[in-house]
């Protein structure tokens, strides 16, 4: 990996980013919402799909790439697209 | 991702979204990149989104059964809401204000103390000149020292002192007349008098007859040196008595001296300063470490009658200051001088304090609190006119 890709990675970071905190998960660089209820939010990324499974889930913050739920999490699951 | 500084610029809308499938509504939303910054759930079948004025735009176009009400407006938005909902209101308050500003600005009288109307005229006159007049602007206090001074140099021969003071919308001008001394005033006839009571200790007549002598005591009023020559209490010749009467007169002075003291230094350490006033706060410019107590130089940079604050240049001088107290017999000797001096300063040439007494000394609020009585040899002497009878 050459010096401009790394730097254009550190600038403009591509990957996904899943950052968790208590009640809360945020989510970067998914591609979109593919099933949203209360238990259940399933999002698409690059590679895949994440699966977030808990009671009460509410999407507080939905901008470009970004999500932010809030909510009792249990699991959170991540497939490849040939599962 | 997007920077939270700039969101106070940029119009946003809270928007409250009802519909059977709040989720699946979200879920559209996303697709059609439409950002939403927040999202709150107040009920099962209703969401409050706040989203920009662009993504305000696209959901507008957005063909829909949800039904959205505006709930709330941030940025410019808000403030033109605030306008077009309390305009009176705002107008009212600036225009009141300005108002306010203008009347406590103006000067609606002025006050000219002083029993002599030739003086309050030519005062009158004076800071007419100046432009200080009735419904004229009110001037700073730096401008009202340059004018006073002006006038009391122009008028040094009537005015002795001047003071302007600002009251609330008026001016008082208190002004003391400029005497001169009786005692110079010279007659074609006239005889020398007592002006005050004591007991003469030296006559020197260049004209007129001594009727008084040495050790005698004499009233205010008391001819010293007559201006009538008599003979078996027959006037043979008037003149103009000259001369000067030295007698022992009394004063009683009252002084009081604080029995703890301050000393005030300069250390030579100084620092210069840029400070934001507003109203009695101070807060001065990187200033790491200020002095604790320390003599200010102002100059003031930026001002403006309709800012609330104003900035400021300072000079800064590190002072020191220390307390001290002075034993019983210390003050006593201070407060003796002081008295002393009082009496000293309105001596005149060959006059002298012979003796002094204190009377009375007490200790009261810190404060020593002395009467000393003072025997003072003093010219009594003054003119005083007559008309000769004709035979």
């Amino acid at each position: 990996m050459n010096i401009i890709t790394r730097l254009t990675d550190y600038i403009d970071d591509k990957g996904l980013k899943i950052i968790i905190e208590i009640g809360r998960i945020y989510i970067c660089n998914y591609i979109e919402i593919m099933r949203v209820d209360e238990k259940t939010i399933k999002l698409k990324y690059a590679n895949g799909y994440i699966n977030i499974n808990g009671h009460n889930l509410l999407i507080t913050k939905l901008v470009d790439q970004e999500i932010l739920i809030t909510g009792q999490l249990k699991t959170i699951e991540m497939g490849s697209e040939s599962e | 991702m997007n920077s939270n500084f700039f969101l106070g610029f940029k119009n946003y809308v809270c928007l409250r979204i009802t519909g059977k499938n709040i989720f699946g509504f979200l879920k559209t939303l996303n697709k059609k990149k439409i950002n939403l910054i927040a999202i709150e759930y107040p009920k099962r079948n209703e969401v409050i989104i706040k989203v920009s004025e662009e993504d305000y735009e696209k959901l507008k176009k957005l063909k829909t059964i949800y039904k959205f009400q505006e709930v709330a407006l941030y940025g410019q938005w808000q403030i033109k809401k605030l306008w077009r909902v309390h305009k009176v209101f705002i107008i009212m308050v600036l225009l009141g204000y300005v108002i306010l500003f203008l009347l406590s600005n103006i000067i609606f009288d002025l006050e000219i103390i002083h029993t002599n109307s030739n003086i309050r005229n030519l005062i009158k006159t004076a800071l007419a000149d100046e432009g200080i007049k009735r419904l004229t602007v009110r001037k700073k206090f730096r401008h009202l020292q340059v004018i006073k001074a002006k006038i009391l140099q122009n008028n040094r021969d009537v005015i002795e002192w001047l003071e302007i003071v600002p009251l609330g919308t008026k001016y008082i001008i208190k002004v003391e007349e400029r005497k001169l001394n009786k005692r110079e005033e010279e007659y074609n006839y006239q005889h020398i008098v007592a002006k005050k009571k004591g007991i003469i200790k030296s006559i020197e007549a260049s004209s007129g007859e001594i009727v008084r002598y040495i050790n005698e005591y004499v009233a205010p009023g008391d001819i010293l040196i007559s201006g009538s020559f008599k003979q078996d209490d027959e006037v043979i010749t008037n003149v103009r008595a000259e001369g000067r009467v030295f007698a022992e007169v009394w004063y009683k002075v009252r002084v009081e001296y604080p029995l703890i003291y301050q000393d005030k230094y300069l250390t030579g350490k100084r620092k210069k300063v840029v400070v934001v006033n507003f109203m009695r706060y101070h807060w001065p410019f990187l200033v790491f470490h200020p002095f604790t107590n320390k003599e200010v130089i102002k100059k003031i940079m930026v001002a403006h009658p309709f800012l609330p604050f104003n900035l400021s240049y300072e000079h800064h001088q590190e002072m020191i200051v220390s307390e001290g107290s002075y034993s019983y017999e210390e003050a006593l000797i201070k407060a003796t001088q002081l008295a002393t001096k009082k009496i000293e300063a309105s001596l005149e040439t060959g006059e002298k304090i012979i003796k002094r007494k204190s009377l009375k000394t007490r200790v009261e609020n810190s404060k020593i609190i002395v009467e000393i009585f003072f025997s003072v040899y003093e010219d009594i002497g003054i003119s005083k006119m007559f008309i000769p009878k004709e035979n």
